[in-house]
């Protein structure tokens, strides 16, 4: 599902990141690292908010360099800290998403209902906690049909509620559409909720396939 | 020594300030020192001095000037004080006493009007040499009085708490029209860039008006024409700043939606079209059509280039400003060639380039802990 080419992330001459060559095959993966150990910078890359040297290739086939509009239609990303114009309302944001991404008409609105953002998703964001903030981000990345969803630090600021709801979406979007998924955390995995998944891990300045 | 408020304050503020500024300090830079040949330029500003120190009117337009300037330093630091980052300022500022948060602030508002400080300095020994005592004693007066009110002024402002986040009017009135991703800036402006906005407005009004009083034959001749388009493109530099780092912020996510680059920049033409729209009709009301459609494309173009360079070079305001001030006296030369459209394209191409190969590599420098997690 997806490929690293010969990867490499500099932050001036400091090697943050290096993934010689990585096949990641279909599926939900955990990514475990320490803080600092470039979880956000492997994600964002990935998603391709962030440059870096070599190539990320999803089904073989479509690059994030060569293939730019195409691939990032497919993969979709969800900030750790999320920060969205003040003076948008969640409604706007998810128009804005959902046109670029294709989404079916009304494909949002099940998501705001599960989540229990009726009442605040007219208003403008500037007014949102930083849950409200997070959750407007992760219903952000659900829409249209990417085949990767890349959720940074899902599991911080939403209420254990709301974590389970993510979840249930998780599981849907995976049985239903087969969507792969890569989370990242620090915390450990919790095996009762997702057995299924992966283990990735950022260590060392490099990136592991460890179960 | 200083105290630690007074540098906690001066590196909130005034760094801040003159960082912001730099292209307005930059464009009276220009205006003041640029305009006049070299060998005249120091009878030329003692004239100046000496005009506004026996004229009574004219000394009140020059502390009008300096008053503009401490009223964009309020408004520099009310917005600077509103933001998420320096809400710590309420409940630290306010627990020094008064006498030491007043000789601060004091401190403060004298290196926020350094430059006038220098430039009133110089006047008022101009002054004295020419026995112009009152007006000299009236710009001591003046400045002093302005930092105190000033200081005054800030210390209000940290003791009154922020209120809730308020949309603007033009915002609540567009509540519900379509919000584009290209657009996103433009109401960013209208929300938050008013006063930035209107400033540079009036700057480009002060280049036309000044452009129309000065050469007789602007309708005949396209390079004084294109000379100030010129400038009202570099009176833009700084909101083009802006727009970056509105995107750098907040638009982050953006890269990630399947827009095309082509598209993109596009979408940014847009933007400075809406954004240029005064000037534009400006042009069309005082040129023929095809003249004013070529000055049109010409601004679009260097706005552009200066937008595009951003991506290449990040946002660095320092090393923006030396290469607007480059690209500038190259424009300027090729368009005194009497080759504006070639400058045109020119700018464009080199804009394109510039975006199309950076667009996704570009980088923020402002946040210095840029971190890896």
């Amino acid at each position: 599902m997806l490929q690293f080419v010969n990867f490499k992330k500099n932050y001036g001459s400091f090697a943050a990141l290096t993934v010689d060559d990585l096949q990641i095959g279909q599926g939900l993966y955990w990514l475990k690292g320490v803080n600092g150990s470039g979880k956000s910078t492997l994600l964002k890359s990935v998603a391709g908010m962030l440059s870096f040297d070599g190539d990320v290739l999803l089904d073989g086939t479509i690059s994030v360099k060569k293939d730019a509009v195409n691939y990032r239609r497919l993969v979709s990303f969800a900030e750790a800290e999320p920060l969205f114009p003040e003076f948008l309302t969640g409604r706007e944001m998810i128009n804005l998403f959902a046109k670029a991404r294709g989404a079916a008409a009304g494909q949002e609105e099940e998501y705001i209902e599960s989540m229990q953002m009726q009442s605040y998703v007219d208003r403008p964001i500037g007014s949102y906690s930083s849950g409200m903030n997070k959750k407007l981000s992760l219903l952000l990345a659900f829409l249209g049909k990417p085949k990767l969803i890349l959720l940074d630090e899902p599991l911080i600021t939403i209420d254990t509620a709301s974590l389970l709801i993510l979840y249930k979406w998780i599981n849907e979007r995976q049985e239903q559409d087969g969507t792969s998924f890569i989370l990242s955390s620090h915390q450990a995995l919790d095996r009762d909720i997702l057995p299924n998944a992966g283990e990735l891990l950022i260590e060392n300045q490099t990136l592991t396939h460890i179960a | 020594m200083s105290s630690p408020l007074t540098n906690v304050l001066n590196k909130v503020f005034v760094h801040g300030f003159y960082r912001a500024h730099a292209g307005m300090f930059l464009f009276i830079f220009l205006v003041l020192f640029g305009a006049v040949p070299g060998d005249m330029l120091l009878n030329y500003h003692k004239a100046l001095m000496l005009a506004f120190l026996t004229s009574p009117l004219l000394l009140a337009v020059v502390f009008v000037f300096w008053l503009l300037y401490i009223v964009k330093s309020w408004h520099y630091i009310a917005g600077q004080l509103a933001a998420p980052h320096h809400q710590f300022l309420f409940y630290s500022v306010s627990a020094y006493s008064k006498r030491s948060q007043l000789l601060s602030w004091l401190g403060i508002q004298f290196n926020i009007l350094l430059p006038i400080v220098i430039y009133g300095g110089l006047a008022i020994g101009v002054g004295l040499t020419h026995q112009c005592y009152l007006a000299s004693a009236g710009i001591v007066i003046y400045l002093l009085g302005l930092s105190i009110v000033s200081a005054l002024f800030c210390i209000r402002l940290t003791q009154a708490l922020p209120e809730g986040k308020q949309l603007s009017l033009f915002l609540r009135f567009g509540k519900s029209m379509p919000k584009p991703y290209f657009s996103l800036f433009i109401w960013h402006i209208f929300n938050q860039k008013k006063v930035a906005y209107t400033i540079i407005k009036v700057i480009s009004w002060g280049v036309i008006t000044a452009v129309f009083a000065l050469f007789d034959d602007v309708k005949h001749d396209a390079r004084v024409a294109g000379i100030a388009v010129l400038a009202i493109v570099i009176a833009h530099v700084v909101i083009i700043f802006e727009e970056r780092t509105f995107e750098e912020t907040f638009l982050r996510f953006g890269r990630n939606l399947p827009y095309s680059r082509a598209s993109l920049f596009g979408g940014f033409v847009l933007v400075y079209l809406a954004m240029l729209l005064p000037e534009i009709i400006w042009l069309f009301t005082r040129f023929d059509p095809v003249f004013a459609m070529e000055l049109t494309l010409f601004a679009l173009s260097a706005i552009m280039l200066f937008h595009s360079l951003l991506y290449r070079i990040g946002l660095n305001m320092d090393v923006y400003m030396q290469w607007v001030l480059g690209l500038f006296m190259l424009i300027f030369w090729v368009v005194m060639f009497k080759a504006m459209l070639l400058a045109s394209a020119l700018c464009v191409l080199a804009a394109f380039i510039l975006f199309y190969n950076n667009y996704y590599n570009s980088f923020a420098v402002l946040p210095e802990r840029e971190i890896i997690e």
